[in-house]
């Protein structure tokens, strides 16, 4: 999972955009829309990451506070 | 044999009263787990590895599961004999799940 990856992804699509890459991905299939990362499931978590911080982001949230908690959320499942 | 869900509240039980156990954890963040989600189904019903319980752990929300193998990336797979850890690691290729799989023979 990469940072600056998750945040490009923020920035430049729509929730609409990046819901429907995950979509694509989760199916297997290549999405509209670019989305880097080492292979299929770095690309997939990289979506997933994106819809959560944007939906945050869209709800009010400042950008660095979503992605702290998102970074603490993914800490939390593997320590 | 179909992959059941464990959790902190039942997976020390389903470790202890299986003989062989394989364990995926995964996280609703993870995409590569999302992914391997089928084919770990597939393999729960493949004959080579009958006898062996197949078990699907939210890393997330079963901290004492996860210690118990220590996980620290996922998708994490691990195989318990007799309610023992043999081995885990982090794992996205099926081949080298089957490979871990295979040790429990």
């Amino acid at each position: 999972m990469k940072i600056p990856v998750i945040k490009k992804l923020v920035e430049t699509y729509s929730l609409e955009q990046l819901q429907a890459a995950e979509e694509a991905l989760a199916e297997e299939l290549t999405p509209e829309i670019t989305i880097e990362g080492e292979d299929e499931g770095e690309q997939l978590t990289h979506a997933f990451a994106a819809i959560w911080i944007k939906e945050k982001v869209e709800a009010g949230e400042e950008f660095k506070t979503a992605l702290r908690a998102y970074t603490q959320m993914v800490r939390g499942s593997i320590s | 044999m179909p992959v059941i869900d464990a959790n902190d509240g039942n997976f020390n039980t389903l470790i202890t009263e299986n003989d062989k156990v394989v364990v995926k954890y995964f996280a609703g963040w993870c995409g590569s787990c999302r992914l391997f989600k089928p084919k770990f189904k597939r393999l729960s019903g493949d004959e080579r590895f009958e006898g062996v319980t197949f078990l699907d752990v939210n890393a997330e929300e079963s901290p004492e599961a996860r210690a118990l193998a220590g996980v620290n990336n996922l998708p994490f797979f691990a195989i318990f004999k007799d309610g023992k850890l043999v081995e885990g690691g982090p794992m996205s290729k099926e081949d080298a799940v089957v490979e871990l799989i295979e040790k429990l023979k």
